[in-house]
């Protein structure tokens, strides 16, 4: 079974719980998904305008929330959201996600991991998204962080895994759970990132934008499911040539004059 | 007295606690927390600490994200 800092998972598909039409069908949804974890944003409260309370019925539905920092630009601001987080859940998790830049939304390394420094000194249970970057996924799991969260592509881009070749070296080199975050637009995708090895998928854009996000987030609870269950199985080694599967024993040819 | 609520001036009523604020707001008490002049205040806190005038306090609650 997953353990992140000690604590266990039955599921290995995490969700988000952004850009669904409506509550009801994020609740579903996320039901559907059954995932373990269950990430949520923090914001200034609108006086203005009436907002369901989405974290009752999740924590009544047994998943475990992860508040994170979006919307932070400085590794201060993201602390500060961490702390916002703590006292509003009861929590210590925190997924910290500084990304400064509208357009790609790509994670500052350098804010990221001092946030990270600091909020591991205080006792948080850290899980950083970060691009897929094999030697500042090794510096934060050697600070303490409890997993570390790298892109497939860039956030709610549906691109997939465009950096495999970097989440392999990750993956190998990992002490920490990996748990693939931002731009899986499949479940073909997260199946493929799960036989990779990685240890858990964050999977938010791929299912609220579905046409049916109830029954795609079913889809990719059953592909992780068997993502993991083909890389527990091993897969077999990538070959250049062919190798054949039936004897070439030449048999044809034999007897012909 | 005036406050400064999420950014915004409001007048509320004199010697209030961020309890009673939260009330007269009719803001629920879960899952939310409150920051006065920039500092966190534990929820623990919130019967006991008195609103001043001009004090900036901030409201934040969970929404849906990824």
């Amino acid at each position: 079974m997953l353990t992140i800092a000690d604590t266990q998972f039955p599921s290995r598909l995490f969700t988000g719980t952004g850009k669904f039409a409506n509550a009801d069908t994020m609740l579903a949804a996320v039901r559907a998904s059954d995932a373990a974890l269950v990430t949520v944003a923090l914001k200034r409260l609108d006086f203005g305008r009436s907002s369901d309370d989405i974290l009752q019925p999740l924590q009544n539905a047994g998943h475990k929330l992860l508040p994170n920092t979006s919307g932070a630009r400085t590794a201060k601001e993201a602390i500060f959201a961490a702390e916002l987080g703590r006292e509003m859940l009861g929590t210590e998790w925190v997924k910290v996600e500084i990304h400064p830049d509208p357009r790609y939304l790509m994670p500052d390394p350098i804010e990221t991991f001092q946030a990270c420094v600091e909020l591991v000194q205080q006792g948080f249970k850290v899980l950083p998204y970060v691009h897929a970057d094999p030697v500042l996924c090794c510096r934060l799991q050697e600070i303490g962080c409890a997993a570390v969260m790298p892109l497939g592509s860039p956030i709610g881009s549906n691109q997939g895994l465009a950096s495999e070749p970097f989440l392999k070296i990750i993956i190998e080199q990992a002490q920490v759970p990996v748990v693939i975050d931002a731009g899986i637009g499949s479940p073909a995708q997260a199946m493929q990132a799960m036989a990779l090895g990685a240890d858990a998928v964050l999977v938010n854009t791929a299912i609220a934008s579905a046409r049916d996000p109830v029954a795609m987030a079913a889809c990719f609870r059953q592909a992780v499911d068997i993502g993991r269950r083909a890389y527990e199985a091993g897969l077999g080694a990538v070959q250049h040539q062919a190798n054949a599967s039936s004897p070439l024993t030449g048999f044809l040819q034999q007897g012909v004059a | 007295m005036k406050l400064i609520i999420n950014g915004q001036p409001q007048e509320v009523a004199t010697d209030i606690t961020l309890q009673v604020l939260l009330e007269s707001q009719r803001i629920a008490p879960n899952s939310i927390a409150l920051v006065r002049n920039g500092v966190i205040t534990p929820r623990s806190s919130w019967h006991t600490t008195q609103c001043l005038p001009n004090d900036h306090i901030d409201i934040f609650s969970a929404v849906a994200g990824g």
